[in-house]
């Protein structure tokens, strides 16, 4: 029973540790590691055993923290091309709901960690052995997940020109029959034939087409009733869709995805040193560059209006939502087990795996896959013997992992019990925190926030890994531009871990 | 969906099936002869410490002994116990220059070695097992000379007794006459020849190394 009183307060403390540094945004889970590995000569006083409950207490607490910066800092203006699911929800006032729901799709993760542990266990480690299978093939679903991220990117780029209809009128033939010579955002008044292909309106006339849309301002209007008579249309000149727009996405996802590659590939031998004297890794600039300040600086670029945030618990599709937890924890779980990929992959995975693209469920996913993976690393530990991320290698070092044979190693139960304390202890923190930033938010100047943190990391960066790392922070955030300012997704930016490693396997 | 009750009702039921199990997984008890077969296992193993040596990285290193099987057993850091302190040890059984090994992680003395009282006769009997060990027997003492004195099980008769050599570090607490029931604490060592005050040479086949000793009171 001693033990147990123990494990808690210890339990306890990582929890309120790993909260706190959910809080900083851009903080991943890896350089949580990299300190509590700089930490532990000065815990040196407490048994090996209660260092791994710190740590992975921490790491599970941060894990469920992360989304409270990710949904109160960094959403764009309504009107930017791609806004991410829980900015979505800020800005309609539901930030609180937003964190609620990560707190529960976290929990959800934990959940699902617990019931299949056992058959997780047999299928990775003996009798079944699909790890040493997987392991082999890992170069080859390396690859399949990059295809497949790239390809199913569906933003389609806007870049013939034609007009957006703001107003249509049938029989006057009034104004011009073509668009030559006008420039994008001019008025015009246009006639022809409108006739239909596909999804796509064109007007018609003399044998030349120019491609017509209703304009988002004038949504009452359709262009269906007008199929195949002769109209006059007034609205601007605007970049519409063409043939190539869906080439051109995917070219633009291709081009990010490569791009970040070459920027992974680059720091993947460099040697990043702290002025000050921190554990350092590259991998640190290079995330907090390439989603953090990029989408932090996107958002000070088009400030939104914040509006009133909503403190309501939402109403969830239960089935969905099991869909969505599942989902994200079976990603998170299965690349906890493999080598050379991070949860960054794995919530690639999952939204490949998950369709919808309802807010509520992508947010489910995401943090589901997050804490899934920071248990399932834990897991692995014990099942495979392997190491799998910064913080596990630290626990390797410090207790003699045993093989798990038997009903379940004692050094695996007393870490899972800190797992249980820290997860529930985590969620209250979750969920309060969500409700007090929301009720504060409106009340603070958005854009000075933003400023602020942004500076705030950037001298993170600098601390953590001196001016080399300001320098890939840089180069970094300039490719994390790119995905917003076309509207791709962010996940292609992944490249940065995706491309190394493939190229590394390959050899 | 998942209410507060669901979160604080799922930890709870989950830590205390943990405790419940932690129960079960307490790693199993062997005997030192079959360390050899649980390489990689997690293991609790008994014995006595027949010899012990701190590195000069501050780790000890002991060697135990139970039933004539030794085995190493490494821990980092300081370890309490003394030669001839009995164990448990639990650890890790681990593959070290050909040599089996427990990594141990915890350290338990279930018994001092001056706690521990030999039997005389057992002590006669299987002397082998006692080689090098600092032990703790009762007896009465028989003939005593300058630097030595014998301990016999009985006042009359010599037939079960053993020679105690009095060494200059042992403190003296009280004086020793002939039949006075004491205990002796010492180190137990092998054949070493000794010759007394006219030359007379004695060869012992085991003798007690006398480290302190007291009267008994009946």
């Amino acid at each position: 029973m001693n033990e147990i009183i123990l494990i808690t307060i210890f339990a306890l403390f990582g929890a309120f540790f790993g909260c706190l540094t959910g809080l900083i945004p851009g903080m991943h889970v890896n350089t949580i590691a990299l300190i509590l590995l700089s930490l532990t000569p000065m815990l040196q006083f407490l048994p090996a055993i209660i260092v791994c409950v710190i740590i992975v207490s921490t790491c599970i607490a941060h894990s469920f923290v992360n989304l409270i910066p990710g949904t109160f800092l960094g959403a764009p203006d309504e009107n930017a091309l791609s806004v991410l699911p829980a900015h979505k929800m800020l800005l309609e006032g539901r930030g609180y709901q937003a964190v609620f729901l990560s707190a529960v799709g976290s929990f959800g993760a934990i959940v699902f960690g617990f019931t299949f542990i056992f058959p997780f266990k047999f299928m990775f480690g003996s009798p079944f052995n699909i790890y040493a299978l997987l392991k082999n093939s890992m170069v080859f679903i390396l690859i399949c997940i990059s295809a497949l991220l790239i390809y199913s990117e569906n933003r389609r780029i806007k870049y013939k020109k034609g007009i957006g209809v703001e107003s249509i009128k049938i029989r006057k033939r009034e104004g011009k029959n073509n668009i030559n010579g006008l420039k994008i955002g001019e008025k015009c008044v246009v006639h022809g034939t409108l006739v239909r292909s596909g999804i796509k309106y064109f007007l018609e006339e003399k044998g030349r087409k120019i491609n017509v849309d209703v304009t988002e301002n004038a949504k009452g209007i359709f262009l269906a009733p007008f199929d195949g008579i002769n109209v006059t249309v007034y609205g601007t000149i605007k970049r519409l869709e063409g043939v190539f727009s869906r080439t051109f996405g995917i070219m633009t996802a291709v081009f990010v995805f490569i791009l970040s590659g070459m920027l992974g590939m680059i720091i993947f031998d460099m040697g990043v040193s702290s002025p000050v004297h921190l554990p350092s890794s590259t991998l640190f600039p290079a995330f907090t560059g390439l989603f953090g300040i990029s989408t932090l600086l996107f958002s000070m670029a088009n400030t939104p209006k914040i509006p009133e945030q909503r403190i309501s618990e939402p109403v969830i599709n239960r089935k969905e939502s099991l869909k969505s937890i599942i989902t994200g924890s079976l990603a998170g779980s299965v690349l906890g087990f493999l080598p050379g990929v991070t949860s960054g992959h794995a919530t690639v995975l999952s939204m490949l795996g998950r369709k919808t693209r309802e807010k509520e469920q992508v947010v489910f996913t995401l943090s589901a896959v997050n804490t899934s993976y920071a248990f399932f690393c834990m897991c692995a530990l014990f099942i495979i013997m392997k190491p799998r991320n910064g913080t596990m290698i630290a626990v390797d070092r410090m207790i003699g992992i045993e093989e798990w044979s038997g009903l379940i190693p004692l050094s695996l139960v007393y870490p899972m019990i800190a797992v249980l304390i820290a997860s529930a202890v985590s969620y209250f923190m979750t969920v309060s925190l969500g409700k007090y930033f929301a009720k504060t938010f409106t009340k603070i100047n958005y854009k000075k926030l933003v400023v602020s943190v942004a500076i705030f990391v950037t001298v993170m960066v600098f601390l953590f890994t001196g001016f080399i790392g300001i320098l890939i922070l840089l180069g970094a955030v300039c490719i994390g531009l790119i995905p917003p300012c076309f509207g791709v997704r962010r996940s292609h930016a992944m490249g940065v871990l995706l491309l190394p490693v493939i190229i590394g396997m390959l050899g | 969906m998942m209410d507060k009750r669901f979160v604080v009702g799922f930890a709870a039921i989950g830590i205390a099936v943990l405790y419940l199990v932690s129960g079960f997984s307490q790693p199993e008890e062997i005997a030192l002869k079959d360390v050899k077969n649980s390489e990689g296992k997690n293991v609790t193993a008994k014995g006595i410490v027949v010899e012990k040596y701190q590195t000069k990285n501050g780790n000890t290193i002991m060697d135990i002994r139970d039933d004539n099987t030794n085995i190493s057993v490494f821990h980092e850091g300081y370890v309490d116990a003394e030669i001839g302190d009995e164990i448990r040890v639990t650890g890790k059984v681990q593959k070290y220059k050909n040599m089996y090994e427990i990594v141990a992680s915890e350290i338990e003395i279930l018994k001092r070695w001056d706690e521990n009282h030999i039997e005389l006769r057992q002590l006669k009997s299987n002397p082998e097992k006692y080689d090098g060990m600092n032990i703790n027997v009762t007896g009465f003492v028989t003939s005593i000379r300058r630097n030595k004195f014998n301990l016999s099980d009985d006042q009359n008769t010599t037939n079960c007794s053993i020679k105690v050599v009095i060494m200059k570090s042992t403190e003296l607490t009280e004086l020793l006459f002939k039949n006075q029931k004491i205990f002796v604490k010492g180190k137990f060592v092998k054949g070493k020849t000794e010759c007394d005050e006219n030359g007379f040479v004695y060869r012992f086949e085991y003798f007690i190394e006398l480290d302190r000793y007291g009267v008994l009171n009946e």
